[in-house]
Order: C-alpha cells, then sequence, then structure tokens
C-alpha cells in the first residue's frame, strides 16, 4: 500500500549571511536549530523530530566534521537519528530529497535539516577555491581548473553558439543585487550598476569577479513534516521534488551550453506537481556564475534555447516582473554557503508562499520553485513548493 | 596527439595549490574523444575557438594533466621599461634587451643630450625604443609614463626598477630632505612603478620585474646610510613582491651591484674609492654591460623569484674588511 502522505515545510530559519562570521560553525548549527524550532507557528516538541540532516560541503569551511550527533544534541533528542550530507552544491536540496522520501515512505514524522559553512575558515581565496575545485571531474581537477573557470567554459561555449554579450551576463548581477537590498539576510545589500560589473576583474575570461558568487559564512535550517497541519496551518507542502545528474566534467557534455540534468529534473518535478514553469510564482535558482542563471531560465522552461538573456531584457525574471527569479538576492549577492545554499533557498520560498518575505514578498505568491545543483550541474536537485 | 579547442577560458586568478595563471581548454582529438587541457598563459593572445595543436601528457607534482600547445605561435615583441634608462647602468640593460629583441621604453627624468645617445643607439639595433619623462617619486607622472608606453608599444612585460640617486652624508649632516629625496627616487619610485605596471602584466598573463638594489643595501657603507637604507627597502620590496605576484606568473629578482663604472660611483672621491676598491678580491669596477647580462639572464630564466644577486666581485664575502 502507498501511504498518501502530504509532506510539507512547517518550519524555516536563516542566520544573516556574511562574509566572516563572528560566530564558530558549531555556533551557527546551535543559533539555526533554536531558531527554526521557534518559527513553527503551533511550536514542536523536539522529541517528535526523528530525523536529523546537516548539509556541509566541507570541513575545509568551518574545521568540524560529524556533525549529526552534534546537531541531535543541540536539537534536545537524543533518540533522534543524524548523518552529515555532501553533495557539493547541492547538500542542501539533496538533504530535503533524502528527508522528504524517509517521510514519503513513514521512516519518520518529522526531520530537522540544518545546512551550514563556515568558508572564511580558510587564509585565502585561493585556498578556498582549491576546495571547491575538488568537486570538479578528476580530469578538470588536475588541469587546475576552477569552478569559475569551468562556469566560463560554458560561458564560451554559450557565447560562441548564440552570440550572448557579456554585459547581458552582467544584468543578472545588477539584478540579483538590486534584490538583496530589500533582503536583511543578503551578504551584500548593496546596488550594482552595469559598468561596475563590466569593469570588475577577470576572474576566469569572460567571468569577472562581479558574475562570481561570494566565498560566505551561514547557516540555515528546515523542519519538514509528514503531518504538518499538526504543527502550523499553512505549511509549504512539497508537490515535486526530484534528483538528476549530468556528466560530473563539462567536458564530456555533448552540448556544453547547457546544463542538462536541471532540464530533466524541472520537467520530473513540474509533472509531479502538475505544473508548468508558466504557473511559478516565484524562482530561487543557483546563480553561482551569472551565465548559469541565463542557461537556468532555460532549461526551466521560462525561455527558449538561447533565449534567456532576452528575460532580463524584458524584465519578466525581476522583482516586478511576471517570473520574479532569486528575489533574495540569489548565490551572487545573497551569498553562497555552500552546505547552507540550498536550505536557505527553500527557505527563502517557504517564506515567500507563506507571505512572510517583508519587503522583497512577490505579490500573491502561491507556488514557488527550488533549482539547487553542485558542480557544474552535474547534480541537480528541483523542488516545487507550494501553499 | 592533436586537437582541436571547442571551448576554453583564461584564469586569471590563480587557485591553490598550482598559484598560477593558465588557459584551460576543452579539446576534441582526431579521434573525438574530448579532453580537457591546460594551456599556457604565453599563448593567451592566440587563443581561440577552433584552434588547433598538439596535446601532451604533462607531468607535475600535483598530477598528470593534458597540456595544449596550439599550432599558431603568438607574435610577440616584450617590451621592457627602464627608469633610469638614459645613462649608467639603465642604459646598459636597456642596450642589452634590445639586443636580444626587445622593444624599450627607457623613463628619465628629462631629456637630455645622453638620453637622446642612447634612444639613438637603441634604435640602430632595430627595435622600437622610445624615451618616457617621468618622474618616479610622483603617482601621477608614473601613471602617465606606463600609459604612454602601452599606447606606444603596446604592452609590457618587463620592468626594471633602476632609477636611483645618491645624496652622500655621514648619519648627522643627513638633513631630512637629503632623506627624503634619495628613499622616495630610490624606494617609492620602484613601488609606485610596480604599482602601476602589474595591472598591464597580469593582463599579459606575466611578466618580470627586477630591482636594481646594491651590495650597501646588504651590507652598508659609512656615509649612506640613506642610500643604503632605500636599497635595503628595495630587497625586502622584492621578497615580497616575489610572492605577492607569483600567482599571476609575475617573478620579482633583484640585482645588488658593487661599485660600477657609472657617474655614480665616479662621484665618490677618488681616494674613497680606491681605498674601498683595494679591499675586495677583485679590485676593479664592474662595467654596466656586465649587471646588463645579469639582469638578462634574470628575466629569461623561468626559475628565478624572490632573489637578491650580487654582482660585486666578492665585496660581500670580503666584509667587514671593505
Amino acid at each position: 500500500m502507498v501511504l498518501r502522505v502530504s509532506v510539507g515545510i512547517i518550519g524555516a530559519y536563516s542566520l544573516k549571511y556574511e562574509s566572516r562570521s563572528q560566530l564558530e560553525a558549531w555556533d551557527m548549527i546551535r543559533e539555526s536549530i533554536k531558531g527554526v524550532l521557534n518559527s513553527v507557528d503551533k511550536g514542536i516538541d523536539p522529541r517528535d523530530i526523528e530525523l536529523v540532516i546537516v548539509s556541509n560541503f566541507s570541513d575545509g569551511y568551518g574545521n568540524l566534521l560529524h556533525s549529526g550527533p552534534l546537531a541531535v544534541d543541540y536539537l534536545g533528542n537524543p533518540s533522534a537519528k543524524a548523518f552529515r550530507v555532501e553533495n557539493a552544491c547541492v547538500s542542501g536540496s539533496t538533504a530535503l530529497y533524502i528527508a522528504y522520501n524517509f517521510l514519503k515512505a513513514g521512516l519518520a514524522r518529522n526531520a530537522l535539516i540544518v545546512g551550514f559553512e563556515k568558508m572564511s575558515t580558510q587564509p585565502s581565496g585561493s585556498a578556498a577555491n582549491e576546495i571547491l575545485a575538488k568537486a570538479a571531474h578528476p580530469l578538470e581537477i588536475v588541469a587546475g581548473a576552477s569552478f569559475a573557470g569551468l562556469y566560463a567554459l560554458i560561458a564560451k561555449a554559450y557565447m560562441d553558439k548564440y552570440g550572448l554579450k557579456e554585459e547581458d551576463m552582467a544584468l543578472v548581477a545588477v539584478k540579483n543585487h538590486e534584490n538583496a537590498v530589500r533582503n536583511p539576510l543578503a551578504q551584500f545589500r548593496r546596488k550594482i550598476t552595469i559598468e561596475e560589473v563590466l569593469s570588475s576583474q577577470y576572474v576566469a575570461w569572460p567571468l569577472k569577479l562581479m558574475d562570481s558568487s561570494p566565498l560566505t559564512d551561514g547557516a540555515a535550517a528546515l523542519i519538514v513534516s509528514a503531518e504538518p497541519k499538526m504543527y502550523t496551518d499553512t505549511p509549504a507542502y512539497i508537490k515535486g521534488i526530484s534528483m538528476a545528474h549530468d556528466k560530473p566534467g563539462v567536458f564530456q557534455r555533448e552540448d556544453m551550453a547547457m546544463l542538462r540534468a536541471i532540464k530533466e529534473a524541472a520537467d520530473n518535478a513540474y509533472r509531479q506537481a502538475g505544473v508548468t514553469a508558466r504557473n511559478i510564482n516565484v524562482f530561487e535558482v543557483h546563480d553561482a556564475f551569472t551565465i548559469a542563471e541565463i542557461v537556468i531560465y532555460e532549461m526551466l522552461g521560462l525561455a527558449e534555447r538561447g533565449k534567456g538573456a532576452s528575460l532580463l531584457k524584458e524584465r519578466t525574471v525581476w522583482f516586478d516582473g511576471s517570473h520574479p527569479v532569486n528575489v533574495s538576492g540569489g548565490l551572487k549577492a545573497k551569498g553562497h554557503p555552500i552546505g547552507a545554499t540550498g536550505v536557505g533557498m527553500l527557505a527563502e520560498v517557504f517564506w515567500q508562499v507563506r507571505g512572510e518575505a517583508g519587503e522583497r514578498q512577490v505579490k500573491d505568491a502561491e507556488i514557488g520553485l527550488v533549482e539547487n545543483h553542485g558542480g557544474t550541474g552535474a547534480t541537480v536537485v528541483v523542488t516545487i513548493l507550494s501553499r | 596527439m592533436k586537437g582541436r579547442i571547442l571551448t576554453y577560458t583564461k584564469q586569471m586568478i590563480a587557485i591553490e595549490p598550482f598559484k598560477q595563471i593558465y588557459g584551460i581548454a576543452v579539446v576534441e582529438l582526431e579521434n573525438g574523444e574530448k579532453i580537457v587541457c591546460r594551456v599556457d598563459k604565453k599563448y593567451f593572445s592566440v587563443l581561440r575557438t577552433g584552434l588547433t595543436g598538439a596535446v601532451e601528457k604533462t607531468w607535475s607534482v600535483f598530477g598528470e594533466y593534458y597540456s595544449f600547445e596550439p599550432e599558431e605561435k603568438p607574435v610577440i615583441k616584450k617590451v621592457a621599461l627602464i627608469t633610469g634608462g638614459a645613462r649608467g647602468i639603465g642604459a646598459a640593460i636597456a642596450l642589452e634587451l634590445a639586443e636580444h629583441g626587445y622593444n624599450v621604453a627607457i623613463a628619465d627624468i628629462s631629456f637630455d643630450k645622453e638620453a637622446e645617445e642612447t634612444l639613438n643607439q637603441l634604435k640602430s639595433k632595430g627595435v622600437d625604443a622610445i624615451f618616457v619623462e617621468m618622474n618616479v617619486t610622483e603617482p601621477n607622472s608614473v601613471e602617465k609614463g606606463v600609459k604612454e608606453v602601452v599606447n606606444k608599444l603596446g604592452r609590457i612585460d618587463v620592468l626594471i626598477n633602476n632609477a636611483g640617486i645618491t645624496r652622500d652624508q655621514y648619519l648627522q649632516k643627513i638633513a631630512p630632505e637629503m632623506w627624503d629625496l634619495v628613499l622616495n627616487v630610490n624606494l617609492k619610485g620602484a613601488y609606485l612603478c610596480s604599482r602601476a605596471v602589474v595591472p598591464i602584466m597580469i593582463d599579459n598573463g606575466g611578466g618580470v620585474i627586477v630591482n636594481i638594489t646594491s651590495i650597501v643595501g646588504i651590507v652598508g657603507n659609512i656615509g649612506q646610510a640613506n642610500y643604503a637604507a632605500s636599497k635595503a627597502g628595495m630587497i625586502g620590496l622584492t621578497y615580497t613582491l616575489a610572492k605577492e605576484l607569483a600567482p599571476y606568473g609575475i617573478r620579482v629578482v633583484a640585482v645588488a651591484p658593487g661599485f660600477t663604472k657609472t657617474r655614480m660611483a665616479l662621484a665618490v672621491p677618488p681616494n674613497i674609492l680606491r681605498d674601498y676598491i683595494r679591499r675586495i678580491p677583485i679590485p676593479r669596477l664592474v662595467e654596466p654591460a656586465e649587471v646588463a647580462k645579469l639582469v638578462y639572464h634574470l628575466i629569461e630564466n623561468e626559475a628565478l623569484n624572490g632573489i637578491v644577486v650580487p654582482i660585486d666581485l666578492g665585496t660581500v664575502i670580503s666584509t667587514p674588511k671593505a
């Protein structure tokens, strides 16, 4: 017998994302758990939470391993079962993917998800980038490709194929920075101009510093329930959640100007939820580099192949557009604390569909989508949340 | 193996542990297999989609990787900027580099007879040579001069921080103005010129900065507290920039000449100079051309970085007697 369980998010919390947090990684975990427990409308007894999943990319970012039992201790339910997941930048959505399936299968009633990363524990940007670079294909790692470099390969392939310009990509950064001004949780609450983006230093030509998401310290948490109405009258139901993989190396892909697995995961999630891109009111997507967001529009079905940038020019994806993308500021301006990133994106859409997003609230948002990916899109999880 | 570039990037910020800039390219081999390659920064100017070249497995301490060498080699005329290049050691270096095919810009405080002669000699080597008026103590003048070099010669690959002066006196007689002047020209000048040139070198994919310091900066010399301090400062600058700029493919080295046959040395009273020279193992003056040969070697030998090479006929080893 298949259990007809409606799994929903019942609580969410996020620390403000920062370039350098004064908190240690373990303090960030503790604060997030405290915050998310307090966020549940009708309250929740920690003993009702049987599963704890910690999302974290590297012990090089926070000097902490074996964080599961620590989270259980902070939660205050010694009989909960816990573990850490690592799936590069999609660790957070992977944690939800696992929790969702545990709950669907009846293996737990409620699950706590905590994501954290304290990237400032590395002594320099180039050292921090060495850790990130390990999430690529082995041939890319030994060649010395940085993540900016790998996305630059995609950007150049896309530019060759569709005639995209650097100023088109710059618009993504301008939009997301403008959005972050409205988000008190964002790392960079500062408007920027196209000129600022274009005059910033090349990190990996054709991508510049202002095309790139930053290194961030941050943590976020969610509580997911198989009996959501017990804890809140307004849960955000998980209407669709799907994981897909692409070849790990950019060089291995038939068409290097696309991120194929995003399309696969999105199509599955749409099918589960019975919606199309048109029906979605708010999108949080993985703009690790500006080029990614443009390709994501196309993979999600918001634009035709090669036409992604037109959504920026037509303002479709801006805060006041019909399909706003990354109203939180996105990875670019809200920040990208790897293990927390996906959790924070889900928290944002949870707040949006509940109408709790304050100044950045998208009017009448009922249904939202989170596209979170790891590597250069080698692992993708797309989640659709709705009131 | 032969291959063709499908897409590529120039990685302008180095990551650990490689600490250098280079290109990354997706290359399709003749058998249709696709691989990812590293491309040396010296090929940045010819990189394009569709470029063909040779692919080779390359050993490195961090693992074996594929490297790509384009069939089409870039035609680059390297450019050297030499401060204080009108005369003395600076002029000798300019000539040595021109001899080896470098286009050269000699910068000096004013265009005088000597500058004109040096410029003519350089032009006779068949290279592009220009004179740039520059006061190395003034940030605006340095920025303007560097821009002029790039406008006229297209790039800067080598910077020789050579401009230097002396105002010798015993400590009690060194007026603050004498101290400031020597430190400003010799040390601040090297800092300002390096600061102005480095972004250009980064865009080129690398370069070399050579600081002309002095053995006086290593062993000291009576009556030269200001000069010795400035030259010791250049040594610290060399070590620091060598670490800081290595990721960008910029090497920073220094030479420390002993007394060299230039106007500066000949300005020393003859009795003091003779007394000094007779105490060193090879009792003569260093020739400017000898310094220039060493500088050329330091520029060309890519394993050299963050070193200060004395060229002094044994002065350093004869200290403290000298």
